[in-house]
This record gives structure tokens, C-alpha cells and sequence, in this order.
């Protein structure tokens, strides 16, 4: 029996603005396994972002539960919730978010300098198979390589969850591809929990489950066959 | 209004802080210019007037005695306008209530009032009734501090007599703009005062009856551009009646003071305001190419849309010239405020008929344009860089932040020892050079400043302490009408509670070295003296020697004399034959331009033996004792002057350190804008630049703290380095500013004590952190997971 990484309990998110109040999560209840690889779909609006920053520890939902490592998120103050994500989460985003100052190494190092457990950064590097540009600065990197350093530098603290918001968003089809290869395989390599949010539905055709968000809420189904990255297209 | 203005309002609004900063920086610059400068004008427009009201004098001559007939022939020399004779004399003042005797001055004023030069300011009461017998006008600093008025009675002792006086008017006179006793360097309002009686009553007091012992002259415009040769005339006509001293207005004592206070006052106002204005012109560029960078999308936009260069050009511009014209006009009204404070201040050094603190217009007007011009190129820089974008690539994204090492990366060995968080914030430091220079340029001033000003404070205290713990050990000094047998000593050693007595004694004399003349006077030691020491700037005490002068270096080089050389000396009392002394030593002292020499010597060289001028005391006196001696001085007809030494250094400790004090507690206020203006600003700029990188580091698990801390390293390897070129600086900008304030009266040393650098570097560092607090609480209150999902 595979272990739950997190699980939601009626979970709801409302944003204020005045008086106006926009509900975005209405009562979710999904589960997502450890070492398995998830795919998050949804169209634009269905409220992906605010979900994967919920389950991430960067924002906190307005009522509900969100159990992961052993405490519910949503008890959890500012300093509890960075002590968190230090322990605990990786993320990949859309844009990279690299220090444009530090190398690729140091961009990795960054992140293993407070973690508990972490890997050795040029290690990381090696897995995401950018030894040989360790030293180069962002600058100096293709939009591809640049979301490897980023994916590596999740890796690195060994985290127990790896969370990807649009990976691929900013990258060509066949970058994208590329990268989304790096991370089937590194969830087979290292086991690692890894949790995609996409709209782009093509790319849950990659995932050991799937959970569909809407408006209404939130289904999760199985891929009894998943398909390989390089045969997928969006 | 236009699209383009609505914007420019909401980009304002949207930057309130920095923009908030730098107009700071501006009006602290306009109004440091225009509060000195203001102080300035309306000390020097306060001097002139009154100048010219009181028929200010271009020459002074004192001497022994002259006949009024001599007179015409005075006038007839080439150059002399206008001359006229007086009558002056040291005087003591007994007043009713008062127990010690107190030093003043006597002077001869017409019965009937006419224009005359070195006229008097009637300010309370009348000119003298009918020949004046019995009546006198008394300075209004004195009746003020002693609360005399029209219609009070005083005695004055002159020439040994007491006369009893009615006080019939009170008066100042442009002479006496800063009226000190002789040998101090500081108005004593109390104890110091210039008493007027009519010419008939001094005439009759002072046995001085168709006769004359002060002359005053005013010069054609002509013969004043260089007064040397009428003073060298009036000298050589006078000799026959014992010239002490021919002194220019230049050289008057009063004068003197005033154009040195000026002088200093100068500086600043050229000194502050370039400090300040440069830094807001280096903040503002900073700034300004943030700013431009931010807009560089809307730029392509607009150009796209069809808008050109100028109206762009013009349109970001105006963020500049608003910023110059907030910052100036608060300026104008901060430094006419300052110029308020400025001159209230030197109300208490200076006496003017008025002494009102002027608006200039025109000054304001030039305040204004460089606070616009300086905000303007400031704004220069950046907003040129964007507007030059042709609208394509403006509307892309900037390339991204070029990578690279830095130079400290070349010496590996030492790059690897300063740990990840340093190496972090090295690089930013280095890659953004100039910001980081802006930065560090800013913290040095600041710091400069505040080492300048603990270091006046210091400077100051240094100089009261030397006088009175190494130079004047007395508690009291008497000098006397002249010079007296050695009896004397033995006379004052008798009196009440006195422990220990030493004799002085000091001629009057000029010296003469090839062309340059200076007039002072030789002051004879013993050596046993243990009362007067004369000691170097640095505390080493100097040796007279037994032979020849010690004499102040300042005044050696002035008459460019060396050790060994020998200098002619007239003396100005008895026999005027020149005579010759050999130059034995030096001495760096601070106050006055002094000449020593062992009193045996002096005497010999003066044809005398134990002649007394003045003892000095020392005393352990009970409350009886003291009021004993004061009421036996106030009887010896033979007293000058009574200088008592507690009460010296208690007024001079109350000027210069307390009054000064709150002056530099606001050059404090000053640096502390340049500080907090500066720093506030790179680092809010940083922050705004790097939301997303902070962001970053944020969900990685950094806490608020350790991101803080990164800026905290980056703040304190700028500001560090700023606060250790800044001390320095400090150091170089006081020698500066006291070398303005040099003149013959007194040398301001230069004394920066630890406590000095050690409050220098802690308000710094206080500044430094200040600012750090609030940039922590920028951070903690930042949305940060919003800048995580901007686009580039």
C-alpha cells in the first residue's frame, strides 16, 4: 500500500477584494500518493495556482485541511509554514525564478545550504545532466536548461514533495518535452513525490493519477497506461 | 489633463518613498545653501549698514599723549579723509551689589551731539545734557547684563580716582560689534563694558587737557586699497608723542572677529550644500534609470503608438524637475527657517543695531535653479538610456542580467573562504557598481559629517581645557595701570587667601622683520613660574629660554623668521630706540600670537629690574576671605584689570561648548538625512529590482530574517566601507573648516577625541541599522508569492 504525501479535507479558498468575495476552491477532497508522479489539470481560472500555492505551504486556504508530513498546513503560522517548505518542498516554476546573480551551481547550493538532508548540489546537477555548466549563469543558459537548474535545485533537498507550476509554459514544444522526460525520470530514479499543475491536458497523459479541477471541484483518475513524453504533443 | 500627466501622477504616487527620500536629500541641499548663505548676507549686509551709520573707521591709533595741535598736520597727509581725537582709558567699575572689581573701557564722545567717526547707537536714554560733568553712556550689552538703565548710578576708578556717574543714555557702536576685554577671546557681557563721557569730563579726569591718546581716521577710497603707507606716515609724524600701536581695520580687533566668523560662515555655505545636492544628483540618477527601466514597455508602447521622442523625453523629465522642485521649495523654506536659527545664534557674539534675517530673493531664485539642474542631470542618465530604445526592442523584455564573475573571484583562496551568503552578496555589490559606489559615496559623507561635527565639539572642549589645565593655572590674574616695583608681588601675595603670587611682565611692542610688521607685546616669565606655562598645540610644555623669545610659530612664519634669526623690536612704553633679540625657540600656541621671554632678560633689555605688570595668584580662599580681597581690589588704585579665571572658563566653556553644541547637534540632523536618505533609497530600489529574486529565496524556505540578512551584508560591506573612508574625510573636512577659523586671536587645533570617533561611527552604524529595520519590515510585509508568477 503506497503512503498519502497530502491530503485535502474540504478544502476553500475565497479572495476578498472589499466587499466583493470571489470563491475559487469550493470544498476539494483528494488525496496524492508518495513517489508517484501527479498531474494537476485545469483550464485557466479553475483555480490551479491558488491550489498548488496552498499544498506548496506559500498561501493558506480560508477553511479545510491540508495534511502533509504529519501536520495540517492550515493550522500553521508564517514561520511554521517556511520551516515547511525549507524541510519538506521543492518547486519548479513557470518562469524558472533562478537568482540571476549566482551560477548554476550556486543557484542550487541556495536551496542545499538550508536544508536538512540535501543532496550534493553538483550531484543534483549531474541528474538533470548539466555538469559541464555548473559555473554559467543564467544569463548564459537556454530557457530549457535554465528549468533544469530550477528542477535540480528542487531535487537537491530532497524533499518529500516537487511541485511544477507550468513547467514547460515558458518553453517550445520540444524543450518542453525534453523536460518533462527529466522529470518522469526522475520520479523513477529517485522516487521522489512530484506534483505537476498544467493546463495543457496532453501532459496528464504522463502521470500515475490525475486530478481534474473545475469549478465544481476536483476528480482524480488513474492512467492504467502512461505515455511517454516524447509521444505526447500540446 | 493629458494620459501622460495622469500616469506621470500615478508613477509618482507609486514611488512616494524613494521620490519621498531623495526630495529630502534635495531640500536639506537648497536649504543648507540658502541657510548659510542667507546668514552670510544678512551678517554682512547687518555689518555694512551699520558700518556706515557709525562712520566706521579705517585706522586706529593709540598712543601716550598728543596735543590737539598737532592735529592739523595729521590731516593734510595724503589719503586721510577725515580724523578725529579721542580720549581712551582703562577703567575699573565699581557697581553697588557686586563684589569684584570689573575691567572697562573709557571713552571720549562729544558734548553735543554731531556725526563723528566711530560713532555711538543710541539705544535706550539721551546723549549728555549741557558739558556732561557726572553723566555716561554705558554699552547696552554691559546695562543689560547688569541691569542698568537710565538714571542708575555707577562709580568708575580712573587714573586712581573714583568718580561717581549717572547713567544718562545706553548706546552701542560699531567698533564694538564684538566687544571683548583685552587678552580675552570672548565677549563677557557682565563683566566688560565701554563707558562714554563727554570729551571736557575725560579732558578734566584724566588730566589730559588739550589733548589726545586714541586718533581714529577714515581714508579716501583711494588710500584705503592699501592703507600701509598713510599707517606708515601717521606712525612716523607721531613718533615725538609715543605711538603704541597703528592698527587697520583689517586688524581691528572686532572686525576681526566678524570677517573671521564669515570667513568660516563661507565655507559651509559652499561646503554643505555641494555635499547634499551631489548626493541627491547621484540617488536621483540611481533612481531615475530604475524608474525609466520599469516604464521601458509603456516606452515602446507609446513609441509605437506614435508619440516621440520629445514628448517622451519631456514627459520623464518632468519626474526629475518635480523632484528638484518639491525638494527646492522645502528647501527655501527649511533654509530660511535655518538662516533664522543661524542668525539668532550669532546674536550672542555679535551685537548689531539689528540683526533681521532678510529674505533674498535672488539667492532663492539660484537655490531653486540648482536644486532643478541638479535633479535634472540626475535624471539625465536614465532616461535617456530608455528613450534611445527603438519601440521593438523596447517592448521586448531586458536582456537578462548579464552573469560573469567578479574581480574578487580571481583569487580563488580567498572567494571560497567568505562562505555562500557573502559571495552572494559581494557579487550584487559588484554588479551594481554604480549604485554600490552611489552608496558608499553617501555613507562617507555622512559619516565625515558627523565626524567634522562630534570633532568641532571636541575641538572646542580641547581648547577651553588647554587654556585653563595647561596654559593659565591662576585663579586670578591682576594687571595693572603700569608697571610697578617687585614690591608689588609681595603686596599681592598679603592679600586675603592668597597662596601663592607670581610676577608678569609684558611690553607692548611691534616687531619688525624686513618688511613685515606685526604689533603684540612680549610677556616676561620667571622660571619658577608654575602660573603661566606656555605650552604646545600638542601639551608639551615650551621652554623660554634665558636668552632671547619664544615665539609663536604662527607668528615667526607670519614674519618669516627662523630659530637663531634675530627680529627688531620697538617697544612701545619708554625708550624707542630699536632694539635687536635673537629668535630662541618656537612655540605652537593657541591662543593669541605670544611672544615669551624670561623676565630677567626682558627687564635688562627694557633698562629695568623687577618690573611688574601683572601677578598672577593662586588662591584657597572661605567665602569671607574672597569677598575681603574682592573689596581690597576694588580699592587699589593701581588695578587694571582682574581676571578671574573660574569665571573665564565657565563663560567661555558656556559659549563655546554648550552653545556650539546645539549647533553641531543640527550639522547631526544634517548627515543623519544624507544617511538615512541614501541608504533608505538603495536599498528600497533593491528591493523593488529584486522582489522576485527575494521572492524566490522566500519559497525555498528562507525566513524573513535570513532574507533580511542578506541584505544586511550587502548594507554593511557598502556602508562600512563608506564609514572607514568617512572618518578620514571627517578628519580632513575639520582641519579645513578650523583653518578658516584661524586668526591672530586664537587657533582652532584639530582634536578628535575616541569618544568623538567612537560617536561618529555609532551613530553611523545607528543610521545603518535603522534603515536595515525598516527594509526587514518591507520584507515581512511583502507579497511575495504574487512576484513569484510575474513575468519577466
Amino acid at each position: 500500500m503506497t503512503e498519502t504525501a497530502i491530503r485535502c479535507v474540504d478544502l476553500h479558498k475565497t479572495y476578498r477584494s472589499g466587499d466583493v468575495e470571489t470563491p475559487v476552491l469550493r470544498g476539494l477532497d483528494f488525496e496524492i500518493l508518495s513517489g508517484e508522479l501527479s498531474v494537476i489539470l485545469g483550464a485557466s481560472g479553475a483555480g490551479k495556482s491558488t491550489l498548488l500555492n496552498i499544498i506548496g505551504g506559500i498561501d493558506r486556504p480560508s477553511s479545510g485541511q491540508v495534511w502533509c508530513a504529519g501536520q495540517d498546513l492550515a493550522t500553521l503560522d508564517d514561520r511554521s509554514l517556511t520551516d515547511y517548505r525549507r524541510r519538506n518542498v521543492g518547486f519548479v516554476f513557470q518562469f524558472y525564478n533562478l537568482v540571476p546573480t549566482l551560477t548554476a551551481l550556486e543557484n542550487v547550493e541556495a536551496a542545499t545550504q538550508i536544508a536538512d538532508n540535501p543532496m550534493d548540489p553538483a550531484e543534483a546537477l549531474r541528474l538533470v545532466e548539466l555538469e559541464d555548466r555548473q559555473d554559467y549563469f543564467p544569463a548564459q543558459l537556454s530557457g530549457g536548461q535554465q528549468q533544469r537548474v530550477s528542477i535540480a535545485r528542487a531535487l537537491a533537498k530532497n524533499p518529500l514533495v516537487v511541485f511544477c507550476d507550468e513547467p514547460t509554459g515558458a518553453l517550445d514544444a520540444s524543450t518542453g518535452r525534453h523536460v518533462l522526460d527529466l522529470l518522469v525520470q526522475l520520479n523513477e530514479q529517485t522516487q521522489a513525490t512530484i506534483v505537476i499543475v498544467t493546463h495543457a491536458a496532453p501532459v496528464a497523459q504522463l502521470a500515475h493519477a490525475v486530478l481534474h479541477l473545475t469549478m465544481e471541484g476536483i476528480s482524480t483518475s488513474r492512467n492504467q497506461q502512461r505515455a511517454r513524453a516524447a509521444d505526447i504533443s500540446w | 489633463m493629458n494620459v501622460l500627466q495622469r500616469k506621470l501622477r500615478r508613477d509618482f504616487l507609486s514611488a512616494k518613498g524613494m521620490l519621498g527620500a531623495v526630495v529630502a536629500i534635495v531640500a536639506f541641499g537648497v536649504a543648507a545653501l540658502v541657510g548659510f548663505q542667507t546668514t552670510t548676507n544678512n551678517l554682512t549686509d547687518a555689518r555694512d549698514a551699520y558700518y556706515n551709520q557709525c562712520r566706521m573707521a579705517d585706522v586706529w591709533v593709540d598712543l601716550k599723549k598728543v596735543p590737539l595741535s598737532a592735529l592739523p598736520r595729521l590731516e593734510r597727509i595724503q589719503g586721510i579723509a577725515e580724523l578725529r581725537s579721542r580720549i581712551s582709558q582703562q577703567v575699573i567699575v565699581d557697581l553697588k551689589g557686586v563684589a569684584q572689581p570689573i575691567a572697562g573701557r573709557l571713552l571720549s564722545m562729544p558734548s553735543v551731539r554731531t556725526p563723528v567717526i566711530n560713532d555711538l547707537v543710541l539705544t535706550a536714554g539721551n546723549w549728555f545734557s549741557g558739558n556732561g560733568a557726572d553723566e555716561v553712556i554705558v554699552s547696552q550689552q554691559f546695562a543689560d547684563a547688569r541691569g542698568l538703565k537710565p538714571g542708575d548710578q555707577l562709580h568708575l576708578t580712573m587714573d586712581g580716582q573714583r568718580k561717581s556717574l549717572r547713567i544718562v543714555g545706553l548706546g552701542i557702536s560699531a567698533e564694538f560689534v564684538y566687544l571683548i576685554p583685552p587678552g580675552g577671546i570672548l565677549p563677557t557681557p557682565a563683566n566688560y563694558g565701554v563707558f562714554y563721557v563727554t570729551r571736557h569730563f575725560a579732558e578734566n579726569s584724566l588730566g589730559m587737557n588739550g589733548a589726545a591718546n586714541s586718533l581714529v581716521a577714515r581714508l579716501t577710497a583711494q588710500a584705503n586699497q592699501a592703507p600701509e603707507a598713510v599707517m606708515q606716515q601717521l606712525s612716523e609724524e607721531l613718533h615725538p608723542y609715543g605711538v603704541f600701536a597703528v592698527t587697520p581695520r583689517a586688524q581691528q580687533g572686532s572686525n576681526l572677529s566678524l570677517s573671521s566668523e564669515l570667513g568660516g560662515l563661507a565655507t559651509m555655505a559652499a561646503m554643505m550644500p555641494l555635499i547634499f545636492l551631489s548626493v541627491a544628483a547621484l540617488v536621483l540618477n540611481v533612481l531615475m534609470t530604475r524608474l525609466a527601466a520599469q516604464q521601458r514597455v509603456v516606452v515602446g508602447t507609446l513609441k509605437a503608438l506614435g508619440y516621440d521622442n520629445r514628448t517622451l523625453f519631456a514627459h520623464f523629465i518632468q519626474v526629475g524637475l518635480l523632484v528638484g522642485l518639491a525638494g527646492g521649495l522645502l528647501g527655501l523654506l527649511l533654509g530660511y527657517g535655518l538662516a533664522a536659527l543661524l542668525t539668532d545664534f550669532y546674536k550672542a557674539f555679535f551685537t548689531f543695531p539689528a540683526l533681521p534675517n532678510q529674505l533674498y530673493l535672488g539667492l532663492m531664485l539660484v537655490a531653486l535653479c540648482i536644486a532643478l539642474l541638479f535633479s535634472v542631470l540626475g535624471s539625465l542618465r536614465g532616461v535617456s538610456a530608455v528613450i534611445k530604445l527603438e519601440p521593438a526592442e523596447a517592448m521586448r523584455p531586458p536582456a537578462p542580467p548579464a552573469g560573469g564573475a567578479i574581480i574578487l573571484e580571481r583569487w580563488p583562496w580567498l572567494w571560497q573562504r567568505v562562505g555562500f551568503f557573502w559571495q552572494v552578496a559581494l557579487r550584487n555589490l559588484f554588479r551594481n557598481r554604480v549604485r554600490s559606489l552611489v552608496g558608499i559615496i553617501a555613507s562617507a559623507l555622512g559619516t565625515a559629517l558627523l565626524v567634522s561635527t562630534f570633532g568641532l565639539t571636541d575641538s572646542l572642549k580641547y581648547m577651553v581645557q588647554f587654556q585653563f589645565d595647561k596654559v593659565m593655572l591662576a585663579d586670578y590674574e591682576l594687571s595693572f595701570r603700569q608697571d610697578l616695583p617687585y614690591d608689588a608681588l609681595a603686596e599681592a601675595q598679603r592679600l586675603p587667601g592668597v597662596l601663592r603670587a607670581e610676577p608678569l611682565f609684558a611690553v607692548d611692542a611691534t616687531f619688525i622683520n624686513a618688511n613685515h610688521r606685526y604689533q603684540g607685546a612680549i610677556i616676561g616669565v620667571t622660571p619658577d613660574a608654575t602660573m603661566t606655562v606656555p605650552n604646545n598645540a600638542d601639551g608639551t610644555p615650551a621652554v623660554i629660554p634665558m636668552q632671547g623669545l619664544l615665539m609663536a610659530r604662527r607668528l615667526a612664519k607670519q614674519l618669516d623668521l627662523s630659530i637663531g634669526d634675530s627680529v627688531w623690536i620697538l617697544l612701545s612704553k619708554g625708550d624707542q630706540t630699536p632694539l635687536q633679540a635673537p629668535v630662541a625657540g618656537f612655540v605652537d600656541s593657541l591662543f593669541g600670537l605670544a611672544v615669551y621671554a624670561d623676565y630677567g632678560y626682558l627687564n635688562r633689555l627694557r633698562s629695568e629690574s623687577g618690573a611688574v605688570s601683572a601677578v598672577r595668584l593662586k588662591t584657597a580662599q572661605t567665602a569671607a576671605e574672597q569677598a575681603a580681597f574682592l573689596a581690597e581690589l576694588k580699592r587699589l588704585p593701581t588695578l587694571l584689570n582682574m581676571q578671574d579665571m573660574a569665571e573665564q572658563r565657565t563663560n567661555m566653556w558656556e559659549t563655546f561648548v554648550v552653545k556650539m553644541g546645539n549647533m553641531a547637534n543640527m550639522l547631526i540632523l544634517f548627515g543623519a538625512v544624507i544617511f538615512f536618505g541614501a541608504i533608505l533609497n538603495g536599498a528600497l530600489i533593491s528591493l523593488i529590482e529584486r522582489q522576485r529574486e527575494l521572492a524566490t529565496y522566500r519559497v525555498l524556505g528562507y525566513h524573513n530574517g535570513e532574507v533580511g540578512a542578506m541584505y544586511l551584508r550587502e548594507t554593511l560591506v557598502l556602508n562600512l566601507s563608506g564609514i572607514l573612508l568617512g572618518l578620514p574625510l571627517g578628519w580632513w573636512m575639520l582641519l579645513g573648516l578650523n583653518s578658516e577659523y584661524k586668526n591672530d586671536l586664537y587657533m582652532m587645533p584639530t582634536v578628535i577625541t575616541p569618544g568623538g570617533w567612537l560617536w561618529s561611527i555609532g551613530l553611523a552604524l545607528a543610521f545603518v541599522l535603522i534603515a536595515q529595520l525598516i527594509v526587514q519590515h518591507r520584507i515581512n510585509r511583502m507579497h511575495w508569492n504574487e512576484a513569484l508568477s510575474m513575468k519577466e
